[in-house]
């Protein structure tokens, strides 16, 4: 039997939270700032200069060095996007530069990071739209290949994107999902008639994180080299593997080098040194297998959860509350026709707010923690409902008098 | 194992969570084979009678399985003419002293009375330390393995009896002098802990808080000090109470001694930013203390009245009562080694609102909680439990999932270890 070595399909995530700031019970209808730009602009400046900026460095020369031999996938959320157009435009210049390459798929997604698949049909495909369009106007791209938010996935949420006129998604491969199948293949959902599922290799992805994104000593350090030979030979002439990666694990860490930025500058080369294996984006590698076996996808998957339905986002009393409250108000603000009243409801339903308000396991999920800006789910929740009243009272309140015009107006 | 320990009035005749946790200890260690001297303090004059009458009263409404009777077949209780109680300081000992004289002379025919009450320490060290000659006196005369004292006013006694006789000491630590007087330390109550901490054989801490403070400021070997955690007992339940109350008014309760240590001025003063913006809350302030008449005084000041109460000290079914009829509980202690009251709160399915500086937080990892100087985050929180109903819904079902690790057989299983330890 003829033994082939898979292609590779490296793609790169990127979405930063936008916290909210602190805001008290006491300055509803007081102040109508939400979110905490000071908090954003720190982040945003760190993962800019520690990571986007060199590894999108080193990505742009491995691809100018490779041409079509070297080729990976960037989902962008778009409220990120919106915050590097306003306090680091270089980083999206960067990415820009990569688009320039031709040898780069940018991929769609809700463009808040937001949970309205879950929620409203109407909103989560504008916000589709909004991100096709986004893609579009900054990388000359009509997006073909769609990552639902934090990997939410099921046969309806396929059904649903391939409606939309894409020709690929990508999933998380768990346990449920595959029932003992191999996942490095692509897949043909029973709901779809041409829409491709991929799923990414959750073992893989998380064991380069892990292991470079730890504190390391130098001699247990991965290195591209030695993840490389790793990689086996199979029988299968469809093989694909996707590696789902945060780009911001590729940086440099104040506290330790962890040799993140080295490992992707030798990961191409290393790759390619072995006969056989190609890298591709993720519509190519649809593209390029006729045949898919088919998989269904009743029960929901998503990227922290895989065999429960989203206790992350909507699994306690705080989460479901604060969500329900939020998308009630969606008629009310889109019939305002103001699009910075849309734009702020449609900040707070990114993800992470929600995230925030998770209660379970609270004590052993150190990562959460740390993550968390809050003191405790409730402080987010309470400093959430607060956001929320005071929005809700301003959406309720009569449109200000203008005030060129006095007396009464119609 | 027979046991001499050194304790308090068991509930509901004292405030505060010492005469609890002393009750629920004996009961569960006794259920597990101990045999108990339970010394405890109790003026002559007072009204109330018999210990075993005292208990069977509180819990009339439910009443205890059938441990309750091995319970006091095991329990000998050794009252001892005191007008010790928990948490005296040395002015409110004197207003105590000064009651329990009055009291007699107003009974001119029990002469014998006065003479009683005359002969109580002077002042609250006085007492103290003749409440020491128990310890040694008891010490001769009973047969018994260990010693186990609660909190410092009995430490003298234990200390006396451990002199008397070689046998091992444990102290058992509720609270030290920081938590209560903060950085107004009574030096001779200070020294009296420590030589307690230092003499005990073993020492036990109700918290990891408490503990800290006894390593950090009265510098005991940390392989001398366990912590066990004070737990709450579902029997504590009592009836179910139905309370008619207008719909919209939200019942906000702080209860406790009303000492600085407790910070009630922080409830005071949340109390009023709330009210500022919502005027259907009514705010309650159960107990008594140094600090009650400054308290009325500054809702006065803040023209508070009409949503703010006073219900001076409440004990046994008022205290269920009040549990009962409320929508919030705050506890905005200062420094607080444990904590009971607010797992009682939790118990009738009040949620609650805990200082950081609280011992209990380390039994209630997914509990509410503020720093106490904090009192706009304190009004914020009180006002989101209040207008955000699932706010509540979520406390109160992590509450009810902690509450279930936290119960006395497990406190009275890790003293019973560190008994076994001192005997082996």
């Amino acid at each position: 039997m003829k033994m082939t070595m898979p292609s590779v399909c490296p793609t790169f995530l990127v979405h930063l939270p936008h916290p909210l700031k602190h805001y008290s019970f006491f300055d509803i209808g007081e102040s109508a700032i939400y979110e905490d730009d000071a908090a954003i602009f720190t982040l945003l400046e760190k993962v800019a200069t520690t990571s986007y900026l060199p590894a999108n460095r080193i990505i742009l020369k491995r691809i100018k060095e490779y041409k079509g031999d070297f080729r990976v996938s960037f989902s962008l959320s778009g409220t990120t996007l919106d915050q590097l157009e306003r306090f680091r435009p270089e980083v999206l210049d960067s990415f820009k530069r990569l688009a320039d390459t031709g040898y780069v798929e940018f991929v769609c997604e809700p463009y808040f990071h937001s949970l309205a698949f879950l929620f409203s049909m109407l909103e989560f495909r504008e916000q589709v739209e909004l991100h096709q369009q986004k893609m579009v106007s900054l990388f000359g791209q009509h997006p073909t290949a769609f990552i639902n938010t934090e990997l939410i996935y099921n046969d309806d949420v396929g059904h649903e994107a391939e409606g939309l006129g894409f020709a690929v998604i990508l999933a998380k491969g768990t346990k449920g999902l595959l029932e003992g199948r191999p996942q490095n293949r692509v897949f043909q959902p029973d709901s779809s008639a041409t829409l491709k599922l991929m799923l990414s290799n959750h073992d893989l992805s998380s064991k380069i994180s892990a292991l470079i994104s730890g504190p390391s000593d130098p001699k247990n350090r991965l290195t591209a080299a030695l993840f490389a030979q790793h990689l086996e030979p199979t029988q299968e002439t469809s093989n694909v593997i996707t590696w789902l990666l945060d780009l911001e694990i590729f940086g440099e860490s104040s506290l330790h080098d962890t040799g993140a930025l080295e490992f992707l500058d030798q990961l191409p080369g290393a790759m390619l040194a072995r006969n056989g294996v190609r890298f591709e984006t993720l519509t190519q590698a649809a593209k390029h297998r006729k045949t898919a076996e088919s998989i269904s996808s009743p029960g929901f998957t998503s990227w922290e959860e895989a065999e429960r339905k989203f206790p992350e986002w909507v699994g306690n009393e705080m989460q479901k509350d604060a969500l329900h409250a939020l998308y009630l108000m969606e008629q009310e603000v889109k019939a305002h026709h103001n699009p910075a009243m849309l734009q702020t409801w449609r900040n707070l339903q990114t993800s992470d707010h929600f995230r925030y308000m998770r209660t379970a396991q609270l004590d052993e999920d150190v990562l959460i923690k740390a993550t968390n800006p809050f003191h405790s789910p409730y402080d987010a929740y309470i400093n959430f409902m607060n956001v929320l009243t005071d929005f809700s009272e301003r959406l309720s309140a009569p449109p200000p008098q203008r005030k060129t015009n006095r007396g009464s107006e119609s | 194992m027979r046991i001499l320990m050194f304790g308090w009035e068991f509930p509901p005749h004292i405030s505060g969570g010492l005469g609890t946790a002393c009750y629920e200890i004996t009961r569960t260690l006794s259920h597990h084979g101990a045999e108990i001297v339970f010394v405890v303090p109790r003026a002559e004059q007072s009204e109330l009678s018999t210990h075993l009458q005292l208990v069977s009263a509180s819990h009339s409404a439910t009443p205890y399985p059938p441990t309750v009777d091995e319970f006091f077949e095991q329990l000998n209780i050794h009252p001892v003419d005191s007008i010790l109680r928990p948490y005296l300081n040395d002015a409110e000992y004197l207003t105590v002293l000064n009651a329990a004289t009055e009291q007699a002379a107003h009974r001119p025919k029990h002469r014998s009375v006065i003479e009683h009450a005359t002969h109580y320490g002077h002042n609250l060290m006085a007492e103290v330390a003749r409440y020491s000659e128990v310890g040694e006196d008891l010490a001769m005369t009973g047969d018994f393995d260990l010693i186990h004292a609660h909190d410092w006013m009995t430490f003298l006694a234990s200390i006396r009896a451990k002199r008397a006789t070689g046998k091992p000491l444990v102290v058992h630590v509720h609270s030290v002098e920081y938590d209560r007087s903060g950085d107004h330390m009574n030096q001779s109550v200070f020294d009296i802990e420590k030589l307690g901490m230092q003499e005990a054989d073993h020492v036990i801490a109700v918290s990891h808080y408490t503990r800290n403070l006894i390593l950090e400021q009265y510098g005991i070997p940390p392989e001398k000090v366990s912590v066990v955690h004070n737990a709450v007992s579902r029997r504590q339940v009592g009836k179910v109470y139905h309370v008619s109350r207008p719909r919209n008014e939200k019942i906000v309760l702080f209860l406790g001694r009303i000492t600085s240590q407790k910070g009630p001025d922080y409830f005071v003063e949340a109390a009023a930013k709330v009210l500022a913006k919502s005027p259907n809350v009514t705010f309650v302030m159960a107990g008594s203390g140094d600090m009650l008449p400054r308290m009325i005084e500054r809702v006065g000041e803040l023209r508070l009245g009409r949503h703010f109460h006073f219900t001076g000290f409440l004990s046994g079914h008022d205290v269920e009562r009040m549990y009962a009829m409320s929508d919030l509980y705050v506890m905005p202690s200062v420094s607080e080694p444990f904590g009971l009251s607010p797992l009682e709160a939790m118990l009738y399915d009040v949620p609650v609102i805990l200082s950081r500086q609280a011992g209990v937080n380390e039994v209630l990892p997914n509990a509410l909680t503020v720093n106490f100087w904090d009192v706009e985050d304190i009004a914020n929180k009180i006002m989101a439990v209040i207008k955000y109903p699932a706010l509540s819904r979520e406390l109160l079902r992590n509450g009810r999932q902690a509450l279930r690790n936290v119960r006395w057989e497990v406190a009275a299983a890790q003293i019973q270890l560190i008994y076994n330890k001192l005997l082996a």
